[in-house]
């Protein structure tokens, strides 16, 4: 784990690894770009060398002696980019590859000394104007950024807490103002201020209800009623690290059965969270949460369309150590984070939701959050 | 992140919106020679293929694939326990769940039994390259090009169903942030937001100019930020597919004056737009908005897969936002106003809401 205690030494030690990569190489510069999109799902290169979420298309520059630059579009984002990033210089523009093209220019900077990463993630126009540029004569070296920041600081640790604990004041509030009667999208647009309120920055909510979920999807007109089960994935961002919650609440009395049923997703999460220390493989992960279901006669429910995966990396740092799939041979390390959701639809139930933010510690994947999904109920 | 409400309103939109796009595209793309028309959409690119089929992706991709004939098939990078929500919420023949539109792509192309190997794809300048260079890539040897002309001489003028939902999107921004900033004090920009999601915005973003005394430049408000003692909201609003921005600027020290002469500028310069071919209408009405000095304005609307895009030329009848620059001896002052522009020449063009 990197160990920094601000944000100017996570990105500026992430840049110095990088500049170790180019010596290592023997290569004088990294070209990492990104464009202005910041997925809940995705890294945002500029964003982890930079600490900056620029509006448009952005680039950062990290030379060989660790020296860099931060390259913003639009032009007019100039002073709150370079008041914002940790680069040692701050350019802006309305044109990236113009920008670049400059930047290059002026510090005498040979493609072919030149290392790149994230063109492939621009549009086919822009990938081939930068492709152009650099005369086909950089090296490649797409996924660097993703791969060291695949380890969380203890500063971007400290903010996936925060934005955990939003999550968890979402989710409070959902269960004190859902009631039969209200719509999905009135529920979720008050959800999803209330958490900007107490400062997330960003948010990815899916919540939906129905007597008999199939899947989780986006809030619609739908009025909640009395034996609906609500299915919620709360996704807040705080300062470029988004956290998620799955949770599942019943309008007014639980069938029968359902804790029971509910608990082999509980048992799953605690079987998933204790396998997952350093050096296991993610696949043996998904393989031991799936354990639980096949032990309760529901092993031909993990698969799709039942399931997609146990779990998924989020960004904007790096969505490494990627899916909690069975098909995913990553090993895990200290400090990577992510959600573990053995979200499953069985067929007394339907759809149920259970997850939680996680890091991985040489005791296990420990959650950020500070209580765990349970059967919950709002009482009518 | 999309996070608001997804839904299909057929009172609002009914199917025979979508047909009578659909078909606009295919007489279009039949005169131009082409066997298929690709259109992409992600989160921040659904603009056309909600048009054509009310489909918003609220995570990941999709590509929309249209023949010459029959309804336009989706390949959706999606689970299939979300299929069914699709059709629901959409107007598509077929919906694909796959982890690699590009394969979904040229098996369907493969299989469509094409009249004509070219293939025309919207804004394709960003589309991501595997999905061209799967097309590229086929057996079929498909002739690929841009058919974003193409798209944006079907999408324009509005019909009567986007200018009614442009109106209604625009209702919901202009009565949040009337009710937003009481004797003076600092907005609560959550309540903003969530009165305009309440009212049942698929989605809205707030962007803020925090120092109009400083600059006046929008900046994306995911924070609470210091508002200066002049300052400007504005609200980017999208109700069933159709996008508007909505702003207004804020004086502490009050600034009704201010309010009236832009006001009356509104009321002296936009009527005489007629079908946008001209806007020298906007600098020449430059005395109404008289104390304050007229400094430009950006015109934005919908031709393609951008929600809103910069349009120095509208088209005809097109819904499209006019984001204004004004001064006066302390500072500037913005209004962004959604207008419709006439069909033709001899028409007039109108705010899509009074005040």
């Amino acid at each position: 784990m990197i160990q920094a205690t601000d944000k100017m030494e996570t990105s500026a030690l992430r840049r110095q690894v990088a500049a170790q990569r180019l010596q290592e190489e023997g290569l004088d510069a990294l070209l990492a770009v990104a464009s202005g999109f910041h997925s809940f799902l995705e890294p945002n290169l500029a964003f982890v060398l930079s600490d900056f979420k620029a509006i448009g298309d952005a680039a950062v520059i990290v030379r060989r002696d660790g020296s860099s630059t931060l390259i913003v579009t639009p032009g007019w984002d100039i002073e709150r980019a370079a008041g914002g990033s940790t680069t040692d210089q701050t350019l802006a523009g309305d044109d990236l590859i113009d920008c670049i093209a400059d930047c290059l220019s002026r510090d005498g900077i040979n493609p072919s000394s030149m290392a790149t990463d994230g063109i492939g993630l621009l549009g086919h126009a822009m990938s081939a104007r930068l492709e152009d540029l650099l005369a086909g004569k950089a090296k490649p070296l797409d996924n660097l950024i993703r791969s060291l920041a695949r380890c969380r600081s203890e500063t971007e640790i400290a903010r996936a807490e925060k934005a955990t604990w939003i999550a968890e004041r979402g989710y409070e509030r959902l269960l004190e103002i859902a009631r039969p009667g209200m719509r999905e999208f009135e529920l979720a647009a008050d959800i999803y201020c209330h958490m900007k309120e107490i400062g997330g920055d960003d948010n990815f909510l899916l919540m939906s209800a129905s007597q008999h979920n199939l899947g989780v999807r986006a809030a619609g007109e739908r009025m909640l009623e009395k034996g609906d089960i609500i299915l919620a994935e709360i996704t807040p961002s705080f300062e470029g690290q988004f956290a998620q919650l799955c949770r599942t609440v019943v309008i007014g009395e639980k069938p029968d059965g359902y804790d029971e049923t509910y608990a082999i997703l509980q048992r799953a999460m605690q079987a998933g969270q204790a396998a997952a220390v350093p050096g296991v493989r993610m696949s043996e992960v998904a393989e031991i949460i799936n354990g639980p279901f096949r032990d309760a006669g529901y092993g031909d429910y993990c698969r799709p369309p039942y399931m997609r995966v146990r779990g998924h990396g989020l960004g904007l740092t790096s969505n490494l150590p990627g899916d909690v799939a069975v098909t995913n041979d990553i090993e895990l390390e200290e400090g990577m984070v992510f959600v573990m959701h053995p979200n499953q639809y069985l067929p007394e139930t339907g759809y149920l939701m259970c997850g939680e933010p996680v890091v991985i510690t040489p005791d296990g994947a420990r959650a950020l959050s500070s209580s765990r999904a349970e059967p919950d109920a709002v009482p009518i | 992140m999309r996070r608001g409400l997804l839904n299909w309103s057929k009172e609002e939109l009914p199917e025979s919106v979508f047909d009578g796009r659909v078909a606009r595209l295919q007489g279009a793309m039949v005169d131009a020679g082409l066997g298929a028309v690709l259109v992409y959409t992600n989160f921040p690119r659904p603009a056309a293929v909600s048009y054509l089929t009310h489909f918003v992706p609220y995570w990941n991709q999709c590509l929309l694939v249209v023949l010459p004939e029959g309804a336009p098939e989706l390949i959706v990078s999606l689970s299939k326990r979300v299929a069914g929500w699709i059709m629901e919420t959409s107007h598509v023949g077929e919906v694909i769940c796959t982890p690699n539109i590009g394969l979904e792509l040229t098996s369907l192309l493969a299989g469509a039994g094409l009249a004509s190997n070219k293939i025309g794809i919207v804004e394709m300048d960003k589309i991501p390259r595997p999905i061209i260079q799967a097309v590229l890539d086929a057996d079929a040897g498909y002739d690929v090009s841009d058919a974003s002309t193409l798209f944006a001489g079907v999408r324009n003028p509005a019909d009567e169903a986007e200018v009614a939902l442009s109106a209604k999107a625009t209702k919901m921004a202009a009565d949040a942030l009337a009710g937003a900033i009481e004797d003076g004090g600092d907005p609560d920009l959550a309540a903003i937001e969530r009165d305009v999601r309440l009212a049942g915005a698929e989605d809205v973003f707030m962007d803020i100019a925090p120092d109009l005394t400083r600059d006046a430049n929008y900046i994306r408000a995911d924070k609470p930020m210091e508002l200066g003692a002049r300052y400007a909201i504005r609200l980017s609003v999208v109700y069933n597919g159709s996008w508007i921005r909505y702003g207004r600027s804020f004086d502490r020290a009050g600034g009704a004056e201010a309010d009236a002469a832009i006001a009356d500028y509104l009321a002296a310069a936009i009527p005489p737009l007629d079908d946008g071919a001209d806007l020298v209408h906007l600098g020449v009405h430059a005395n109404a908005a008289t104390p304050l000095q007229w400094e430009g304005v950006v015109v934005e609307g919908c031709i393609g897969c951008s929600p809103l895009q910069i349009l120095p030329m509208p088209p005809a009848g097109a819904v499209i936002t006019l984001g204004f620059s004004f001064r006066d001896k302390i500072g500037h002052w913005l209004a962004d106003e959604p207008v419709k522009l006439a069909d033709f020449p001899g028409k007039r063009a109108a705010r899509l809401v009074k005040g």
